[in-house]
């Protein structure tokens, strides 16, 4: 596969940009309340947020008629000021993410350099599972007069369906998981349209590219650090081509 | 033609995706469904309001709202726009200037405000206050000349605005307009005069 070369682009689409690393071996909460401490100068907004659970049994609850809710704690989500830098912690890793404006590469690893050094401070044995890598891209497309518009003017990534009705096609869900070029990579890439549409006369549509790896992970700086340089490489040359020309006229 | 490699990495490590921290993962996330068994519901990455009603608690909310859904539109609106409206945003949620009993911003409304900019463009920023019912209200005033919009949830708007002229002054309102009717029903009040700089009437 030839490398496409990264383009900058004076609006980037970027919505969402998240690395994530999970780990081996779960932490105490504990430990996660001494990460969480660490991280809220950078981050002073922290919110706890829990997972329900209900399973309804008919042979124990048909009676009546109610299941237990399990609550369990999820996560510890924690944000900038702004809103806009997040970090999550888990018992089983940490995340460290960025929403529009999307500053760019260097300030983005920067950021989660900070996130996996108060993860590094606390825990001993930082055995990585799993490093994911994954940029949200939203594209708005003006309505014309018609407020009608071809997907693939816009994407190389779309469904190909026979023709189903006169009507234009109201949304629309694709999703291809494949090895990368690079063996160590994996990618899922989905395509779908933004609901609700957020820019009046609009359409929008989303392009989920998430890069992950589970093997040969060193813990290690700055090994680990140039693992994750490699998925920047990967999802910007899988982004390359899933856009067309005419796509990035609209990030110009 | 697309050829079908089998999957041998285990689906707990490998496929599971990534945490949601904005909306639009958490919208493609729960598109695909979270491949459990079990009903699990997960709670919404954003800060959602809280049974705690202190004064401060809710309009931190309402702040942290606002700012989460500002970062849809930067990429219209433009970063000058955002390092602004986040200070107006600041100076409006104060909790110094308001009483306990005050309704903070519904939420809704401020998803109206920030599609009306986008829909406006504006290079004036608007003055912000909050209505008796908790809704945004936008202001601009130039001279004498003055427009104010009330921000509803889902779109709606109210709006009333005064223009003077050789006649004498002239009072204009609108009540319940879809957002996307806004610029059609300014249009014969010159509304470039409140929203463009160097305008002259």
């Amino acid at each position: 596969m030839t490398d496409l070369k990264m383009k900058s682009y004076r609006r980037p689409p970027i919505t969402e940009a998240v690395i994530e690393f999970r780990m081996a071996k779960e932490i105490t909460r504990d430990q996660e309340k001494k990460i969480v401490q660490r991280l809220q100068k950078d981050f002073p907004h922290s919110q706890e947020t829990d997972e329900y659970a209900i399973v309804f049994n008919p042979k124990k609850h048909a009676s009546s008629g109610m299941a237990p809710v399990d609550k369990r704690h999820k996560a510890v989500r924690l944000t900038s000021d702004d809103q806009t830098d997040i970090a999550i912690v888990t018992l089983n890793g940490v995340t460290s993410a960025r929403l529009a404006p999307y500053l760019g590469w260097e300030a983005f690893i920067e950021q989660a350099q900070k996130v996996w050094s108060a993860w590094q401070k606390v825990v001993n044995s930082n055995l990585i599972q799993r490093i994911g890598v994954r940029f949200i891209n939203r594209i708005d497309i003006p309505f014309t007069s018609d407020n009608k518009f071809e997907l693939n003017d816009y994407l190389n990534f779309y469904p190909e369906t026979p023709s189903l009705s006169t009507e234009p096609m109201k949304n629309f869900f694709i999703q291809v998981s494949t090895t990368t070029d690079n063996p160590y990579w994996e990618t899922q890439i989905t395509s779908t349209r933004a609901n609700p549409q957020p820019i009046p006369k609009h359409a929008s549509l989303l392009l989920d590219i998430d890069i992950f790896r589970v093997a040969e992970i060193s813990s290690k700086e700055p090994d680990l650090w140039e693992i994750v340089g490699e998925a920047r490489d990967i999802k910007n040359n899988l982004f390359q081509r899933c856009i067309t020309k005419k796509s990035e006229e609209l990030f110009e | 033609m697309m050829a079908f490699a089998e999957a041998n990495l285990p689906e707990t490590i490998a496929a599971f995706p990534l945490m949601s921290a904005g909306e639009h993962s958490k919208l493609i996330n729960d598109t695909q469904g979270s491949g459990l068994e079990s009903a699990t519901m997960t709670v919404s990455g954003k800060q959602t309001e809280t049974e705690n009603t202190e004064l401060e608690n809710r309009l931190f909310t309402s702040k942290a709202y606002c700012k989460f859904q500002a970062s849809k539109f930067v990429s219209q609106l433009g970063m000058e726009w955002r390092r602004k409206f986040f200070a107006q945003l600041d100076s409006l949620m104060d909790p110094d200037d308001w009483d306990e009993d005050d309704p903070v911003v519904e939420l809704e409304s401020f998803d109206t405000f920030l599609r009306m900019m986008v829909l406006l463009k504006p290079d004036r920023l608007p003055g912000l206050a909050v209505s008796n019912n908790g809704h945004i209200v936008a202001a601009w005033f130039v001279g004498k000349d003055r427009l104010t919009v009330e921000c509803f949830p889902y779109d709606k708007l109210r709006w009333v605005l005064t223009v003077s002229s050789d006649g004498g002054k002239e009072s204009v309102a609108g009540t319940n307009t879809p957002l996307l009717r806004l610029i059609d029903s300014l249009n014969p009040y010159g509304p470039a005069r409140w929203f463009k700089k160097d305008v002259k009437n």
